[in-house]
């Protein structure tokens, strides 16, 4: 079993809590090893053998190990890199901010966080009825992260960020034209194109709780059979 | 001979058929029996025909909260009572509310840390939890925007636990 290469990405303390942990866990079954590897805490280390060019994203377990419950087994893994300087390397969004954090990088931000691709948006925005597809379903999350963590690496973030609040603020104001006529013309059901969660998550606990008051109310209107029915 | 009420505590007496008396709606829906006549019902002035114009004019001008604060449920509960104007009071009921629900969307929606009874001095109890649930949206996507939705803070039932002195515990 090769415990070792479990041991070489932890430092310290952590090093130490790991190798009881595994310690204690090759002698019991397999349920207590898979119970006590899950107990490990997750950390980000960068290997420190130095033939390797990547660093190794996460925690796994030495594959000799036979596990029942395999696809329990890989909690989560990836190879990122290799990290050269000066060179751009895509990551995982958790990891660029984390690393800007430690003022390891610079972040490039995404092609469609320029002013003149925002304004075009959004004045398409305010032109039609209809949502426009969004550069990403999840733009207002990445702009609030890039422009809180990484403004330096943005050019006219303030700009930016005042073109995204103006087509959010736009959107809600569609989304909201649409739940009144669609709560007006008592309809069955609808369907928005292109909004993002962020937006339905806004409204939709109001607006679904409204939709059921509506529906009581509707059924009100059937002649009753019982008094059950009218409970409210 | 028929219940009625006194202060607090309901009594036998005897009644003269056809008088006219103020009961809970608990207590009229128990009563009501369409093969045996026991009690007719009378609509409160808010369900008449007077006031259903009202409201198919502009929904929105009622006070609904001084009209009796809880409209939408009364309302559906006195259909209950085989009254011919039924179809109609149930008609306005879901009328009224869908033209009263754009503004509580809007206000609810927009109004971020201000002060709010007058917005919901006039809606009544239902609309009232609609504006709430609007509200909490808006808070939700502001604590989000300013960063504290990823804040950790500390349980209120923690924060209510007292601290245990050592006298107290089992030696």
């Amino acid at each position: 079993m090769h415990w070792e290469h479990f041991l070489l990405l932890l430092k310290g303390e952590e090093q130490k809590v790991c190798e009881q942990e595994l310690w204690e866990a090759r002698e019991g079954n397999s349920d207590a090893i898979q119970f006590r590897l899950f107990k490990i805490p997750w950390k980000f280390i960068p290997s420190r053998h130095d033939r390797d060019q990547t660093s190794r994203g996460v925690l796994r377990h030495p594959s000799p190990l036979q596990l029942p419950y395999s696809h329990l087994q890989l909690i989560f893994q990836g190879d990122l890199g290799p990290f050269n300087p000066g060179l751009p390397v895509e990551v995982p969004v958790w990891l660029a901010i984390s690393l800007k954090q430690r003022q390891k990088c610079r972040l490039i931000p995404p092609e469609w966080m320029d002013v003149e691709k925002l304004e075009e948006i959004r004045d398409q925005e305010r032109k039609e009825d209809t949502f426009t597809p969004m550069p990403s379903p999840y733009y207002m999350e990445l702009t609030k992260l890039l422009l809180n963590y990484a403004s330096d690496n943005i050019p006219k973030a303030d700009e930016i960020r005042t073109l995204v609040k103006d087509t959010w603020d736009t959107r809600m104001a569609k989304l909201r034209l649409s739940a009144d006529s669609f709560v007006r013309q008592q309809e069955a059901h609808a369907k928005l194109d292109n909004l993002t969660l962020m937006e339905i998550n806004t409204i939709g606990t109001f607006l679904t709780q409204a939709l059921d008051h509506m529906y009581k109310l509707r059924t009100n209107l059937q002649p009753s059979g019982s008094a059950e029915s009218q409970d409210f | 001979m028929c219940w009625s009420t006194s202060g607090d505590s309901l009594c036998l007496s005897l009644f003269v058929q056809g008088s006219k008396l103020e009961i809970p709606m608990w207590l009229a829906k128990g009563l009501h029996d369409s093969k045996r006549r026991l009690i007719s019902v009378e609509l409160p002035k808010i369900y008449k025909e007077a006031w259903r114009t009202v409201f198919s004019a502009d929904a929105n001008v009622v006070d609904l909260h001084k009209m009796g604060p809880y409209y939408y449920g009364f309302g559906s509960q006195l259909l209950n009572f085989d009254n011919p104007e039924n179809p109609e009071i149930a008609q306005t009921i879901l009328q009224t509310f869908i033209s009263r629900f754009r503004r509580i969307m809007d206000s609810s929606q927009n109004a971020y840390n201000e002060d709010t009874s007058s917005l919901v001095a006039r809606l009544d109890e239902l609309e009232r939890a609609l504006f709430q649930a609007g509200q909490k949206g808006l808070n939700d996507f502001q604590c989000w925007e300013k960063g504290q939705a990823s804040q950790i803070t500390v349980s209120s039932l923690v924060q209510n636990y007292g601290k245990r002195k050592f006298t107290e515990m089992d030696g």
